[in-house]
């Protein structure tokens, strides 16, 4: 084991760091600017990275992926406003703190916390690797097809109101993934005749379409900045930051179990950095004693259990992307994309022939995170303004960008009709409740379906999800989910039902009065997080709306 | 008040209060219908292909498509039930239903917990129809995005929306109009022709061609 970890540290020469500083940089601009996010970066520099050599190209995305948490809570803890879904924990907290001159403090704490999470989920990643290897290897092409089954409905489960249209996304990613040639019978399928089909959909201007052109339509439409809707008066002092610095590790149990429960979010297909940072915070809260301040009102602790877990997630997240080749969001399978067209591909091949290439991968994201965090904190108000950047601003030149980018992979016109197309497409399903990462994750895993498909019936005839053990079980736990959710839908329907016939006025009347006995502590709730996680699913990873802050 | 924002966009329960401007939305059920034909569509083409290249998109497309009617389904039933005017009557807002009854739940404000979880523009009343036209300005930028990229070609095409944009949309002055558009199209030059040697489109017209370069 000592000879990839060695070569992994290897491939890390003074190029790929700067260009990993570079990635970082990136990332943080995008994080803290409203309308932008992860996977929109993502497909924005795939293109500029396929040109480049393979390990200098993961880096640079790994960069960009690791740390697309870490910015946003200057903006949440100096403006009150979250960049992206993943800060609004951070200005429970945060903002109060910034209220009482403390802004420097609670930015120091976020930084510091995100660092470590970000560290310690790397760490779980490279401890991962001797446990998930022998079960990669001992599972076929069976498995690996009722696992992606499984996982598509597992993302589409976490919004259960939307659980149907997640699904009909997916499969409509599925659907797309087959236009163009077959691969073993050479049959075109869907390409009306046109040569530029044949092979199909490219991934490039598809994901720039879906992710860059769809948010820029959004930003486009909605227009306006969130500096126009905040206080006059920054809180921006941020001296101070050091001590926030040592409250991470004053506040070492928070930390850690943040960070692990970042993990574990991160490895469940669908939950996202939204479920991570509210399940931290809830967890953080309810294990204080007498916690002075109250969460809520500027307790550090909430800053850090949330932003630990929101940058340790990302670590878990690598476990299956890697391991199985089943992404968990868009943005891992944007980044399961890029790595197989980069000829990386995940699964037991990763396991058994590019382990160099998965401790550099680990390496990448222990110095992407320290540096962000430092960056961030050296450089927080000078990131703080770019939030007074405007839609009218922001959604010209990325436009460009985006279609410089399509348009480079395979330097075909199609290719922007495919961006402009699906950029459309995607800016109606983010509108009504469609879930782009089911659909991106079907079109990304789509050949591969088909192919253990093809190769199951081929080895173990039609009965293969029957004669194969753990493929039934795991076909069990598919139907079990599938009752499960029905069941749920069939009890909430009911009980919508029974709400509609009571009066409007003084219906939680009881209830609210106990939660605020309570306090803020004891009354977070599964539905709060819930609410949060499918949100988070609605925005998939861009930032927050700039009309969430239209009452300010 | 805020630029670019609507300024009377409220919770869905204060739109829904007033019903003599709401409208219900046909654009959720048109979707589905969309999604159902292009389903059917294609399983019903797969029909034709032979047994191998027929798995799969035989499989997942009638699957869709039999989500995508339950889908359909629903969305012209919340069509027809919006239109009832005694279910707009019945209608509990769902701010109140749907969300945590208590912002101390969250440790958040009231404000801000209805804000975070309503991040989209009503459906309905005056606001909706601003929205409506909003969008559509949106989709005529792309379009014009669009007639740029394949009459004026990449360099020239590109230069002339970024102006007629930042001038137009966002009411930049001529001297942080030229200075975003020149460093982006220089940049993007410098990096796509210069670096990465992709022969950008000249467009129909060719323009470039025509310059004494």
């Amino acid at each position: 084991m000592t000879s990839p970890i060695l070569q992994g540290l290897g491939a890390l020469d003074l190029a790929t760091i700067l260009a990993v500083m570079l990635a970082v940089v990136l990332s943080q601009i995008v994080a803290i600017i409203p309308g932008l996010g992860g996977a929109f970066l993502l497909a924005v520099i795939l293109p500029f990275v396929f040109g480049l050599e393979p390990m200098l190209a993961i880096a640079i995305l790994i960069g960009a992926t690791a740390t697309d948490g870490t910015g946003n809570g200057v903006t949440s803890i100096i403006f009150g406003v979250p960049g992206s879904p993943t800060g609004v924990a951070t200005t429970f907290d945060g903002y109060p703190m910034a209220k009482k001159g403390l802004a420097g403090r609670a930015i120091g704490a976020s930084m510091a916390a995100a660092a470590v999470g970000g560290i310690l989920g790397a760490i779980a990643l490279a401890v991962m690797i001797p446990v998930v290897r022998p079960i990669v290897l001992s599972i076929g092409a069976a498995e690996f097809f009722i696992l992606v089954v499984v996982a598509l409905f597992a993302i589409a489960y976490v919004r259960e109101e939307a659980l149907m249209k997640g699904l009909v996304a997916g499969g409509l990613g599925l659907s797309l993934s087959f236009i163009g040639m077959e691969g073993s019978s050479g049959v075109t399928r869907f390409t009306f005749g046109q040569l530029y089909l044949w092979d199909g959909l490219q991934l490039v201007p598809f994901m720039i379409g879906l992710f860059a052109i769809a948010e820029m339509l959004e930003l486009t439409s909605k227009g306006g900045t969130i500096a126009d809707e905040v206080e006059a008066e920054a809180n921006s002092d941020i001296s101070g930051a050091w001590q926030g610095v040592l409250d991470v590790f004053r506040h070492w149990r928070v930390t850690l179990r943040g960070s692990l429960l970042g993990v574990w979010i991160g490895i469940l297909p669908g939950l996202g950095g939204s479920a991570a940072q509210f399940m931290a915070y809830a967890q953080a809260a309810r294990a204080a004693k007498d916690p002075d301040p109250p969460f809520g009102e500027g307790n550090v602790q909430g800053i850090i259990a949330s932003d630990a877990a929101t940058n340790s997630k990302d670590g878990g997240a690598l476990i299956p992307t890697l391991a199985f080749g089943i992404p968990g969001s868009s943005s891992m399978a944007i980044l399961l994309a890029g790595l197989v067209t980069l000829g990386v591909q995940p699964g037991p091949n990763m396991l058994e022939e590019n382990l160099d290439i998965l401790w550099m991968i680990i390496f990448v994201l222990v110095f992407a995170n320290v540096f962000a965090a430092t960056l961030v904190i050296l450089f927080a108000n000078t990131f703080a303004k770019l939030t007074y950047l405007r839609a009218a601003l922001i959604a010209p030149p990325v436009l460009v960008i985006s279609l410089f980018g399509a348009y480079a992979t395979t330097r075909q016109v199609g290719d922007v009709v495919t961006a402009i197309a699906v950029g459309v497409i995607g800016y109606y399903m983010k509108k009504y409740g469609y879930s782009r990462a089911t659909l991106v994750i079907g079109f990304v895993l789509g050949p591969l379906l088909e192919r253990y498909l093809q190769q199951s019936l081929q080895l173990f005839g039609p009965w293969f999800l029957f004669n194969q053990p753990i493929a039934l079980s795991l076909l069990i736990g598919l139907v079990l989910l599938v009752m499960w959710s029905m069941f749920k839908a069939y009890l909430q329907a009911r009980e919508s039902r029974t709400l509609a016939e009571l009066p409007v006025q003084g219906k939680a009347t009881g209830e609210e009065a106990a939660l605020e006995e309570a306090g803020p502590a004891e009354g977070i709730s599964e539905q709060a997080t819930a609410e949060a996680v499918s949100e988070e699913a609605t925005t998939e990873d861009t930032a927050a709306d700039p009309s969430d802050r239209r009452r300010r | 008040m805020p630029s670019g924002l609507d300024s009377d966009v409220g919770t869905e329960s204060e739109h829904l209060s007033g019903l003599p401007d709401a409208r219900p939305a046909i654009g959720p059920t048109i979707v589905a219908l969309l999604m159902v034909l292009l389903s059917g569509y294609m399983a019903y083409t797969a029909l034709s292909f032979p047994f191998r290249p027929r798995l799969g998109p035989l499989g997942f497309s009638s699957l869709t498509f039999v989500l995508g009617l339950v889908v359909l389904m629903v969305e012209v039933r919340d069509f027809r039930r919006f239109r009832d005017p005694r279910a707009r009557a019945a209608r509990i807002a769902p701010s109140e239903r749907d969300l945590p009854s208590s912002p101390t739940q969250l440790g958040v404000p009231a404000e801000k917990v209805d804000a975070l979880a309503h991040p989209d523009p009503p459906s309905t009343g005056t606001a909706a129809a601003r929205t409506t036209s909003r969008e559509w300005m949106a989709f005529g930028w792309l379009a014009f995005l669009t007639i740029c990229f394949f009459a004026l070609g990449f360099l020239v095409g590109m230069a002339v929306f970024m102006v007629v944009m930042l001038r137009v949309y966002g009411k930049e002055s001529w001297v942080l109009t030229l200075t975003v558009s020149g460093g982006v199209m220089t940049a993007t030059y410098v990096l796509f022709v210069q670096v990465l040697a992709v022969q950008v489109y000249g467009g129909m017209l060719d323009v470039l061609s025509l310059l004494p370069l």
